[in-house]
């Protein structure tokens, strides 16, 4: 059997009385993309922030490449460079150009040269089609282009893995294409990906599992033609029939953008 | 450092004074309380005009207020003071004295007079910023949102603007309340009026015990601030509106 | 005769190079919107480098003008010469900056500044004149109290507003972090710190150093003692003011702001040198340029104890004639408002938009 690049065992965790995830287990493989979805406050972002130790979990274990990363004296910076995320708000640095937001890790947490740092930003930036954009402020990006910004953050670290935080809820529809065609890009090439997300679009053009998630525990899992012909549980069947009605109109959008590649 | 008496006999002896203590302390609070009041007035008299008023209405706020928070209250002070010399006039103000612990003790004279008025008229300047800040705070929508039911332009400012604004203003007001009676001591330098200051320079002459005289001073006004800073943040959490 | 001069040269001189200066901004200004109308974005930018670019035209002006007037003592040719030296040389760096700005031509932009600056220099010519007249010949007195006051009072209180805005910041930068990120008993000590300093009026920090207590700085002159006890106290208060400003900046940086830098490997240090600061140091801008603007016009209180700075010179020149204690106040007045009232707008209400475009602070 292969080692998995992650291994999440028995995940669970509180905020004061409120549990918000219980027993969470999964593993993630190496370029393998696994995608997240279920009610709002069902634990998805709390269950992102526990793999990349923002929030520890009270309880359970994470394995990065088979490295205990929730055992006490891990150094949790080294961790969180081979671990990327992208937010839901993008969380873009207000007073750093964009590819200054993109370097800065390079350059103050790799240590490299301003130079080099801005070749590999640079490179980054045009995996995200931005580059035109290098030289602007957040505030004068339109979210799309913030949040491929916030991408190409994580992809210049060159991390293991990129966790996606609702990557494209916080943007207005016609800008979520943009983001999506990237993130499948991204998918295509080979980068290990766990997103949460609701577009189910693009979880059935990657996804090889997909895991849905209520109350802090993973009621169902399976792929994604699984939960598309035949999901067991009746909260999944009735969360899938909200989200239709919400998303169907992006997954028709999804659709064409991947016929457009085929040709 | 050389001490002819202990801290604690400096004290008594500065202690002793307690009555030029508690006379100049009630006429530096009532300079105070007279300063802060009509500011108010005339800073919201500036801010509505600064902020709803016709242009020139407007420049003429806008150069009021910038020339005042712009420039020392010290040379305000100055300046006022010696106005009626330098114009040739003089005014005649009424002197109200009583008595108190068996000194007299004025409430009105000129002195004092050009004290309080260089108070209003500074600390009107800075409550008008604060005021206009909340105006801004609230929001054109709710004036367009009054102006649409039928509103006048007055009675939507009056009504709707106003009601807003002085509950939003209290917590960025109370620093002002907190600051003026501060800067009240520079009344000090007009010279002839006998408040907090002017008493602590007359005991310290007569007791030569500096420090200890001023650390009384320093006392009093911490005292005084902090009960200040205080009432103010229970009427703020009194009058505060859920939500806003 | 040479290396003479007279105060009243460089002022003018001053002056002038001031009003090229802004003249020349908002010129530029005015041309970049109105060939930029439709692209604000770029315009944002070449605006920064070209108020950087127009700062080294003005010092480089006000070099000029100074020089010039230790050879020259007649002040209308002292004028014309200096005028016409600090055009040429104006002509010759606008043109480099429009040609930087707009990847322009050389001789083109020569031209262009060259027609902006003949405009220039007929108005700041006749500006000139007006200001000879009037300060020269109509009001003397009042150019007579400015240089006195210019002359004796300005280094001090610039010196004694610096060191203790230096005093503060520290201060209270130190005391900003006390409070957010040190134990219980820092927070405590720096909270008590803020109380204690917020609530004890100036005059009377003053007068505790000096009188009170004579001997904190006794290795010092005696007038240096006072000088010293009057920036200790104004440090000391402005540290308790200061700490409360960037208190709270460093709390309105977006808590998302540090969960990135995180999430990119940074660890707390470095988070918040590279990420929470330089945010936090722009948000602190406008309340700091306020706290600056209370500083100054605090260092007046220094006369009260026989310092020498401003408002003291002042009042000396209004005990020489008590008729003209009043002008001399209204002059003194207008010297501090020069020096707060730019502040404050740049570094306040400018910031204050620019922070919005940046979308940060608050949101
Ligand atoms: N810092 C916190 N302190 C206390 N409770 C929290 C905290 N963060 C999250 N919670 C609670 O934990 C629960 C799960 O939150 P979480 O953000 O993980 O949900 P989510 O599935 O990401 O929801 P959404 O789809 O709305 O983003 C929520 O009920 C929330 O109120
Ligand atoms: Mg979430």
């Amino acid at each position: 059997m292969v080692e998995p690049l992650l291994r999440v065992s028995d995940v669970s965790k509180s905020y004061d009385e409120l549990q918000v995830l219980k027993d969470v287990s999964f593993d993630l493989l190496e370029r393998d993309v696994k995608v997240i979805f279920g009610p709002s406050g069902s634990g998805k972002s709390t269950l992102l922030r526990c793999i990349n130790m923002l929030n520890p979990p009270d309880k359970g274990k994470i394995f990065l490449r088979g490295n205990n990363i929730t055992a006490p004296k891990v150094d949790l910076n080294t961790i969180r460079t081979r671990i990327g995320m992208v937010f839901q708000h993008f969380n873009l640095f207000a007073h750093l150009k964009a590819i200054d937001n993109v370097s800065i890790g390079l350059r103050r947490v790799k240590g490299l040269k301003k130079q080099e740092a801005y070749e590999k930003a640079f490179k980054a930036l045009d995996r995200v089609k931005l580059t035109e954009w290098a030289d602007h402020y957040p505030a004068q990006l339109s979210g799309g282009q913030q949040q491929r910004v916030g991408i190409a953050r994580a992809l210049a670290m060159e991390p293991d893995l990129i966790l996606f935080d609702e990557p494209t809820s916080a943007l207005d529809p016609e800008l979520i294409g943009e983001v999506l065609q990237v993130m499948l890009d991204l998918a295509k090439a080979g980068t290990t990906m766990l997103v949460v997300t609701h577009e189910m679009g693009f979880a059935r053009a990657v996804a090889s599992e997909l895991l849905f998630i209520d109350k802090g525990i993973i009621i169902e899992r399976g792929t994604p033609e699984h939960f598309s012909v035949s999901p067991t549980s009746d909260r999944v069947k009735q969360f899938l029939q909200q989200l239709d009605v919400l998303y169907g109109s992006h997954e028709k959008l999804l659709d064409i953008l991947d016929e457009e590649e085929k040709i | 450092m050389i001490f002819q008496a202990n801290p604690f006999e400096q004290l008594l002896a500065v202690l002793a004074y307690w009555d030029r203590f508690l006379t100049g302390f009630l006429l530096t609070m009532w300079m105070y309380v007279w300063a802060l009041f009509l500011g108010f007035l005339l800073g919201l008299l500036l801010a509505l005009s600064r902020q709803y008023g016709h242009f020139f209405i407007q420049k003429i706020a806008i150069i009021y207020i910038e020339i005042i928070r712009g420039t020392p209250l010290i040379a305000q002070l100055f300046f006022i003071s010696f106005l009626p010399n330098a114009l040739n006039f003089s005014i005649d103000i009424m002197i109200i004295e009583t008595n108190l612990f068996n000194r007299s003790f004025r409430l009105l004279d000129y002195p004092i007079f050009v004290g309080i008025l260089t108070l209003i008229l500074n600390s009107g300047a800075y409550q008008a910023e604060y005021l206009r800040g909340s105006f801004v705070s609230v929001g054109t929508g709710q004036l367009e949102a009054a102006r649409a039911i039928g509103m006048s332009r007055f009675s939507s400012i009056r009504h709707i603007v106003l009601p807003q604004a002085l509950r939003r203003v209290i917590p960025s007001w109370s620093n002002e309340a907190a600051y003026l009676p501060k800067y009240t001591v520079l009344v000090y330098f007009i010279g002839g009026v006998e408040e907090l200051f002017s008493q602590a320079d007359y005991i310290q002459h007569r007791t030569s015990f500096p420090f200890a005289t001023y650390i009384i001073v320093a006392i009093l006004f911490l005292i005084t601030i902090t009960l200040i800073s205080k009432l103010l943040d229970t009427i703020h959490k009194r009058t505060s509106i859920p939500g806003l | 005769m040479l290396f003479q001069t007279d105060l009243r040269y460089i002022g003018m001189g001053t002056i002038n190079s001031f009003l090229i200066f802004l003249f020349g901004i908002y010129i530029i200004k005015w041309f970049l919107k109105k060939k930029n109308t439709a692209n604000t974005k770029v315009w944002d930018i070449s605006f920064n480098k070209n108020i950087r670019l127009s700062l080294i035209w003005l010092i480089f002006n006000l070099l000029i003008s100074v020089s010039f007037s230790f050879f020259i003592n007649n002040v209308i040719v002292y004028l014309l010469t200096q005028l016409c030296v600090s055009i040429v040389s104006d002509i010759f760096i606008g043109a480099i900056i429009v040609q930087k700005l707009f990847s322009k031509h050389l001789v083109e932009s020569f031209k262009f500044v060259f027609s902006i600056q003949l405009i220039l220099f007929g108005i700041s010519i006749i500006l000139g004149f007006l200001l000879i007249i009037t300060f020269g010949y109509i009001f003397p007195e009042i150019s007579d109290v400015l240089l006195f006051i210019i002359e004796f009072g300005l280094l001090s209180t610039i010196f004694i507003t610096a060191l203790s805005l230096i005093m503060g910041i520290v201060l209270g930068l130190t005391l900003a972090i006390m409070r957010l990120y040190a134990g219980k008993e820092l927070y405590w000590l720096a909270s008590g710190y803020e109380k204690l300093f917020r609530g004890i009026p100036l005059l009377v920090l003053i007068f505790i150093f000096s009188a009170g207590l004579p001997g904190i700085f006794w290795y010092l002159e005696p007038l240096d003692r006072l000088l010293a006890s009057v920036i200790l106290a104004l440090g000391i208060r402005s540290g308790a003011y200061q700490s409360q400003i960037f208190r709270g900046a460093i709390l309105s940086v977006n808590r998302g702001q540090l969960e990135a830098a995180q999430s990119i490997g940074m660890n707390k240090m470095q988070s918040f040198r590279y990420i929470v600061l330089p945010q936090a140091f722009r948000i602190a801008m406008p309340g700091w340029s306020n706290e600056y603007a209370v500083v100054i016009k605090d260092s007046s209180f220094a006369g009260a104890i026989g310092t020498f700075e401003m408002t003291l010179v002042a009042t000396i020149w209004g005990y020489r004639s008590v008729e003209l204690f009043t002008l001399s106040m209204g002059v003194v007045a207008i010297v501090y408002f020069l020096f707060t009232f730019p502040v404050t707008q740049l570094f306040g209400q400018q910031q204050v938009k620019k922070l919005k475009k940046l979308g940060m602070g608050g949101g």
